[in-house]
């Protein structure tokens, strides 16, 4: 049997004594397959995240890419196979926007070399497959939040990875924008098998759409399963500790809110 | 293992060429840097007149022994220190990060007080003690600012800016304390080193610094990619290969080796790391892997050219080259500031 792509087995992060953000988490990211991770603000999602990443590294458990630890593997080789969209990335630099996404090219280019034409044709690419070249020669320091998210996931796609772990990348993006970035990790999954995890606490995205949901809650993982099951009134209740969250169905999609 | 199943089109193709924007630069700033020492070499109170150098001994002795161990000195601590300035800005994402500024000269400059007071700077020119104690004091500010940062996962730029003040203030109580307790001629020697000079005789004391300076230079070179992408984002940075934790390490060994070095022998010359830096910016672009060779060459030109002004302005007097440095500094340091908070990413 072939190995899951990405898998975290039974990991724990405590970032001081006291304060432990992901506790005895297990998940199995299989290849191409569409997944997101939800819960309520403060669970360990980021945490959990940036674990797969490689960003930290679990204090208990371990994670593994295609079989073997992370901790066993050149970085640089493995950004060639999993990127990551942090949450926020805070430049204080005035970086242009196609120098942003150039960084992404960066596990594929020397160490005294700069990229080449066909590494800005692909970084141009990716801006314009999240509507985004117009920011091409814009400094971010000068963009809007959710144009700083586009530039954010294009510099993830010109990495040209096998999996894409994102965090929270639709936070700020307008209804439209956010749309399209759904169908564009969906149309990258049908051309080339792209595995995608992201956290998000757009509930309203994932069902249809998804394949698969985690979700969290004080540190663990609480209920995982198709988003039809998790999304259910009484998971949500559970989950988001909110005896108002309301669930329904309706031409194929589910609707999740909460009573005010 | 790590091999992509199905490399998509792209990573074979194409040589990867040094940036033609890389190769303009440095022509240019080459120019520049070639243009300031050949000023700076026949510019001074005793003329020299470059026709008779063979037959008169005098201006010979003056070029050769005088000017040009001092124009050489000058190269090395203005390109070092200038670089040291722009990977600390880009380690600590912070843009008004600089070795005065963070405190690591306050440190180097305490360092060779202790050892001037204690006899071993009764002639600073080839006392490899006073390097060390600078060497050492500025490693020790290193370590308060790494400690600082690296407390939790985020740096405060401004309590960065906090600390480095307070290890300044700290640093010049130590020294006037130093100077207090230590007799006259020993008082008179700090405060005249205090204020910064290139002042040597001969290339012997300038190889010594080379010593210390060049193994620098390389590693910040060494780690100039890892930089660019650390100046990005943290986070992404990490996600993207670079080991974080080894670049700090490097930047900070790095920084105390230069810093350390340039402050035995020259005093603490402010503003050289912040402004070139800077400068190099606004010509070329935020590229760390332009910005750090190219503050190399304008920094030695910046440096070369201030002594130059220090040794002429007044005549047959010499002006303090870091009161120079300090007082074209200054003013751009507040502008800087300004020109932040409109930003306000903090």
């Amino acid at each position: 049997m072939e190995a899951d792509l990405l898998e975290a087995r039974r990991v724990g992060y405590v970032y001081a004594p006291g304060l432990e953000a992901v506790r005895d988490a297990s998940l199995t990211l299989g290849r191409g397959r569409f997944c997101a991770l939800v819960g309520p603000n403060g669970s360990g999602k980021s945490t959990l995240l940036r674990l797969l990443a490689g960003v930290l590294t679990p204090s208990v458990g371990e994670i593994l890419f295609e079989g073997s630890p992370l901790a066993t593997l050149d970085r640089r080789r493995l950004a060639t196979r999993v990127s990551y969209v942090p949450q926020s990335q805070n430049t204080v630099f005035p970086f242009t926007a196609l120098e942003i996404v150039l960084t992404g090219r960066s596990p594929y280019t020397s160490r005294f070399a700069f990229e080449s034409d066909v590494d800005r044709n692909v970084a141009r690419q990716a801006l314009a497959t999240v509507d985004a070249l117009s920011l091409e020669s814009r400094p971010v320091t000068e963009l809007s939040v959710g144009e700083r998210q586009l530039v954010s996931v294009a510099r993830a796609l010109a990495q040209d990875a096998d999996c894409m772990l994102l965090d929270e990348p639709s936070s700020s993006l307008d209804l439209k924008h956010r749309a399209r970035l759904i169908a564009v990790l969906r149309r990258l999954r049908e051309e080339r098998g792209l595995t995608t995890l992201m956290v998000t606490h757009d509930l309203q995205l994932l069902d249809p759409g998804f394949d698969y949901l985690y979700a969290m809650r004080a540190g663990e993982i609480v209920a995982e399963g198709a988003p039809s099951d998790v999304l259910r009134e009484d998971q949500l209740k559970r989950i988001y500790d909110d005896d108002r969250a309301r669930s329904r169905r309706v031409d194929g999609r589910t609707f999740v809110w909460s009573e005010w | 293992m790590l091999e992509k199943a199905s490399p998509v089109a792209t990573t074979a193709v194409a040589s990867k060429s040094a940036s033609p924007s890389l190769k303009r630069a440095f022509v240019l700033l080459l120019a520049f840097l070639v243009f300031t020492v050949l000023l700076s070499l026949s510019s001074g109170y005793q003329r020299i007149d470059w026709m008779g150098l063979r037959t008169d001994e005098v201006a010979s002795t003056i070029l050769f022994q005088i000017r040009l161990p001092r124009v050489f000195l000058g190269v090395l601590v203005g390109a070092s220190l200038a670089m040291v300035g722009a990977a600390l800005q880009a380690l600590f994402r912070n843009p008004l990060a600089d070795p005065f500024t963070l405190g690591v000269s306050g440190g180097g400059a305490l360092g060779a007080s202790v050892a001037i007071a204690l006899g071993a700077g009764a002639s600073i020119a080839g006392v490899p003690l006073v390097f060390i104690a600078a060497f050492l004091g500025s490693g020790a500010a290193v370590f308060v600012v790494y400690r600082l940062a690296s407390s939790g996962t985020i740096v405060l730029p401004g309590a960065l800016l906090l600390a480095g003040v307070v290890l300044n203030l700290i640093a010049a109580a130590g020294v006037l304390v130093i100077q207090y307790l230590a007799d006259y001629t020993r008082a008179l020697q700090i405060l005249r080193w205090m204020i910064g000079s290139l002042d040597v005789v001969g290339f012997g004391l300038v190889w010594r610094v080379a010593l210390f300076v060049l193994p620098g230079v390389v590693m910040l070179l060494f780690a100039a990619r890892d930089l660019h992408l650390l100046a990005v984002d943290e986070e992404t940075a990490a996600s993207l290969g670079v080991d974080v934790r080894r670049v700090e390490r490097i930047v900070y060994a790095a920084s105390s080796m230069i810093v350390g070095a340039t402050v035995a022998v020259a005093g603490p010359i402010g503003f050289v790391g912040l402004i070139v830096p800077h400068a190099v910016r606004v010509l070329f672009g935020e590229d760390l892997r332009l910005v750090l060779p190219c503050s190399l060459l304008l920094g030695a030109s910046f440096l070369v050219l201030a002594d130059t002004v220090a040794r002429t302005l007044l005549g047959g007097g010499e002006l303090p080259v870091g009161a120079v440095t300090a007082l074209a500094g200054g003013p751009t340091f507040l502008w800087l500031l300004r020109r932040r908070q409109r930003y306000s990413a903090i």
